[in-house]
């Protein structure tokens, strides 16, 4: 497997391919996390992706080898597959409830139980959160880790090089707009 | 809505939510301006904000968990949120950590052991071990309430200020005596490394967390996969990631990779990057590499600390502590490089999971044993902690080693400790019914194993029958205070049956005393009224062994007479509670009533009936339970008898079909287990039959056949299968 902390230092470094390597071992674990958990049949299993998320990060990642700073580098990435992860597997799903190739696209029952547990509807919160990105690529950003990866106002203002008082402003208003938006 | 246009309605926005509400709506009229549209955008948004509905306020700290308020959040984990709290009522100064454990931990689970342990972590007061004060449910989640400490990571610690090594070796003595500490007090810590020490400013080293790994461990409750295990791959020994049973000798090696890191200023093993399964080969096989600090002796006490296998380490923080202590006082060490350890290295590797399990029960019954002798009842709470626990893991370690072979050594020990443990709280029991019938089974259950595991060895027999005695002294008394006590009386009847069985084979008129005894109890109890299912149960397995012990003392008359009073009884709690276990015995009764009239009295029209009835019951239980090898060998026996009888009334051919199923069946779980010497006997002595009644070259054929099933037989012991295959090569040389 690939070492996940040392791509991150590439990545970090300025090296865009490091990122390519990068997502498929995240995007694998997080669904092998996903199955694990589900295999568990706890009958009050109520693991959110944000959770999944942390997880990813304590078992790719040498704790000991890891500051703060790459955490945070590392989560960002983990927000942005788990989204690509959970909307794929909403919009397969959507596709079959209409019907359309039937029986192609086998739904993982992993992530149909993650998402139940999502604290919004991934669909129509993506939907919204694609409006707002639209208007402000930085809000959209901000909401992505924060929602996504379970990152502190600080370890987003890291990843993204802001101040954490500029996340916090920014995060508030974002926060109001998908509230208006999913209402 | 254009983003230019975005940029101004949140920059409003976001300066109306700094603003409290009353002065907000100046702010707005000001900000917009006549801009109606730009004022109708900003209101919506902020309409929307409603603080407290939960909508995505990600990392707003609660104001109050249980009784404390929250100052702020101070660290954020794989197991949750830790915040700094408060007593809410202000009795007190008191600052403490509060930990909530995140969603998707087991809750039900978590709370349930943490219920169970809280007390034993509430009383682990140490000054190196950071203080449990509470917990509790907070918005659907466990807390844990604990000492706040400020520190620094104990290995930071160490680095920053330069520390030589034995002040590096007397700051992890501190470490080690509180794993210690714990450990007499049954706790394992489960999750230690370097992470989970702070140094305060005092330079006073602080274990955080102890305990809590097994409340959180989802693995107690057999209940998860590897993926969820709360534990720190860097921190875990062999065992651990083994997911086998921990001792304090895992703790031990969490020790040693402290100790090594501390010492060499960094890990032992690198894991970075690593997949789990190749983590796995690390954590298991890969030996430590050596510290190579400028002595030997502390290189070799790290290295026995870092045994992967339990057996090989030092068993205890007090060991390891000892040794330490010996180094820093320039006296020779005890650990020696592993060569002076082969002899044990190969036993323990045999016996890798008898000893972990061994090791715990031993922990915990000398510490029970230690506090009932010291304190005797002075801390009630205690001893009855206690009397639980090492209880639990004295049942639990005899259903583990029930079926292990060899590992002798570790079963007498935990047997005599377990003695030990029973003896010492029998002192203390006085009035106390419960505990005497709790210690009446524990020592049943001692003698069952003392007694199965030396059934050649008179003198250990002698041993379960001192056990068994204590119990039945025990359930006298219990049942002399409360005799109209029907689960008392059958317990009392099962105890003295197992007197009974401690000398048969011996002295048959006093196995035949003690089965006459509980008859006479049940029985007497039974004229004034009916009997519990239990008391039958038991009246039937003394008629059981009574009918054996006539046998054997050739009165085939009164066997038959106690044989066919077993059968009617089983049959009556079979209506009650028809269970497999009593169909089992039922089938078997009538089995033996069939021997006796087949083989003693020559009746084999007699043993028609009772045959009948055995098959239909074991075919029934070999219908349920399809995957049974004891279910199948019971009909095989039913089978093999009716042969017998088939022949005895001349039915020869229906003889030789029917044990030629028997045959079958009993081969097939010879395949199973090829090396049960038992059915290898019974397949001699079926073929010996089968040979008879076959002729010519197919009676040969079965001969060879069954000759080779005797071939691994020790036939000197034998006299049965020595007889039968004495017959087979008579038959086979034809």
């Amino acid at each position: 497997m690939a070492d996940v902390g040392a791509l991150l230092t590439r990545w970090q470094g300025g090296d865009k391919g490091a990122l390519d390597e990068m997502l498929p071992v995240v995007y694998d674990e997080l669904r092998k996390l996903a199955r694990a958990c589900l295999h568990s049949e706890r009958p009050d299993f109520s693991l959110q992706p944000t959770d999944l998320v942390h997880e990813a990060y304590l078992r790719l990642l040498d704790q000991r080898e890891v500051d703060w700073r790459n955490r945070a580098h590392f989560l960002g990435i983990a927000a942005k597959t788990i989204r690509r992860v959970l909307l794929n597997h909403a919009e397969a799903r959507n596709a079959q409830k209409r019907g359309g190739d039937l029986g192609k696209v086998s739904l993982d029952i992993a992530l149909e139980c993650l998402e139940r547990n999502a604290t919004v509807d991934v669909f129509s919160l993506n939907r919204a959160l694609e409006r707002l990105s639209a208007l402000d690529a930085r809000q959209g950003e901000i909401v992505e880790l924060r929602v996504f990866g379970g990152l502190t106002v600080e370890e987003t203002a890291e990843v993204l090089g802001f101040s954490p008082a500029t996340v916090k402003r920014e995060w508030s208003v974002a926060r109001l707009f998908l509230k208006r938006e999913l209402a | 809505m254009t983003p230019g246009r975005w940029d101004r309605v949140k920059e409003i926005v976001a300066d109306a939510l700094e603003r409290d509400r009353e002065t907000r709506a100046d702010f707005l009229k000001e900000a917009c301006g006549a801009d109606a549209e730009l004022r109708a955008e900003v209101e919506t948004l902020l309409r929307a904000d409603d603080p407290g509905s939960g909508f995505l306020e990600l990392d707003q700290a609660p104001e109050q968990i249980g009784p404390y308020r929250v100052v702020r959040e101070v660290g954020r984990g794989g197991m949750g949120t830790v915040y700094l709290g408060e007593r809410a009522d202000g009795q007190f100064e008191h600052r403490v950590a509060i930990k909530v454990i995140k969603r998707g931990m087991d809750t039900d689970a978590v709370l349930r052991r943490f219920y169970g342990e809280r007390q034993i972590l509430a009383r682990l007061q140490h000054p190196n071990i950071t203080r449990l004060f509470d917990g509790g449910m907070f918005d659907g989640r466990p807390y844990f309430v604990m000492e706040y400490l400020e520190g620094e990571p104990i290995a930071a610690y160490c680095r920053r200020r330069s520390l030589g090594i034995e002040e590096r070796v007397r700051l992890f003595l501190a470490v080690s005596d509180a794993v210690e500490y714990a450990h007499r007090n049954l706790v394992l810590h489960r999750d230690l490394k370097a992470g989970n020490i702070l140094v305060t400013a005092d330079g006073v080293p602080k274990l955080l967390d102890f305990g809590i790994a097994k409340v959180l461990d989802t693995d107690s409750a057999g209940e998860t996969t590897a993926a969820w295990r709360p534990l720190t791959p860097q921190a875990a020994s062999p065992e651990q990631y083994r997911g086998e049973p921990l001792t304090t000798a895992s703790d031990v090696y969490a020790l040693g990779l402290l100790l090594f890191e501390l010492l060499a200023d960094r890990p032992p093993y690198d894991l970075g990057g690593l997949t789990p399964v190749e983590m796995g080969r690390v954590i298991c096989e890969r030996p430590a590499p050596p510290l190579k600090s400028a002595d030997s002796d502390l290189d070799n006490i790290v290295a026995r600390a870092l045994e992967k296998d339990a057996a090989l380490r030092y068993q205890t923080a007090a060991e390891l502590g000892e040794d330490l202590r010996r180094w820093l006082g320039g006296m020779p060490v005890q650990a020696r490089p592993a060569s002076a350890l082969y002899r044990a290295r190969k036993f323990a590797v045999r016996h890798r999971k008898a000893l972990a399990v061994a090791a715990v029960v031993l922990v915990a019954i000398s510490a029970a044993v230690g506090d009932a002798v010291v304190q005797g009842r002075r801390a009630k709470r205690r001893f009855e902690d206690l009397r639980q626990l090492a209880g639990t893991f004295l049942f639990e370690f005899y259903d583990a080693i029930e079926n292990l072979p060899g590992a002798t050594p570790a079963r007498e020990l935990v047997m005599r400790r377990g003695i030990e443990y029973l003896d010492s709280l029998s002192r203390e029991a006085s009035n106390d019914i419960g505990l005497k019938r709790e210690l009446a089974e524990g020592y049943l259950r001692i003698g069952m194993a003392q007694g199965l595991y030396y059934e050649s060895n008179l003198g250990k027999r002698g041993a379960a029958r001192e056990s068994f005695s204590k119990a039945v002294a025990l359930l006298e008394d219990v049942a002399g205070r409360q005799p109209s006590d029907a689960a008392v009386r059958a317990e009392l009847g099962k105890a003295l049956l197992a007197m009974a069985t401690t000398h048969q084979g011996q002295d048959y008129l006093q196995s035949r005393a003690y089965e006459t005894r509980v008859i006479g109890l049940l029985e007497g109890a039974a004229k004034r009224g009916p009997l519990t299912v239990e008391e039958q149960k038991v009246l039937g397995s003394a008629y059981n062994g009574l009918a054996e012990t006539c046998l054997a003392q050739q009165q085939d008359a009164d066997a038959v007479t106690a044989r066919l009073r077993s059968v009617e009884i089983l049959e009556g709690v079979l209506k009650a509670a028809p269970d497999d276990e009593t169909q089992r015995l039922l089938a078997q009764s009538e089995k033996r009533l069939a021997y006796i009239y087949l083989v003693r009295l020559h009746d084999a029209a007699k043993a028609v009936g009772p045959l009948r009835s055995a098959m239909a019951i074991d075919e029934g239980l070999v219908a349920r339970h399809p995957e049974s090898a004891t279910a199948k060998l019971d009909l095989a026996r039913d089978r093999s008898y009716f042969a017998t009888m088939l022949e005895r009334r001349g039915d020869r051919e229906g003889a030789r079909r029917i044990l030629e199923s028997a045959i079958g069946m009993r081969r097939e779980a010879l395949g199973l287990d090829p090396r049960n010497a038992m059915l290898r006997a019974s397949l001699v002595a079926d073929y010996s039959k089968l040979a008879g009644l076959l002729q010519g070259s197919e009676a040969q054929n079965a001969a060879r056949t069954g000759i080779e099933f005797a071939r691994d037989l020790d036939l000197t012991s034998d006299a049965d299968a020595r007889a039968n295959v004495e017959k087979l090569r008579k038959v086979a040389e034809r």
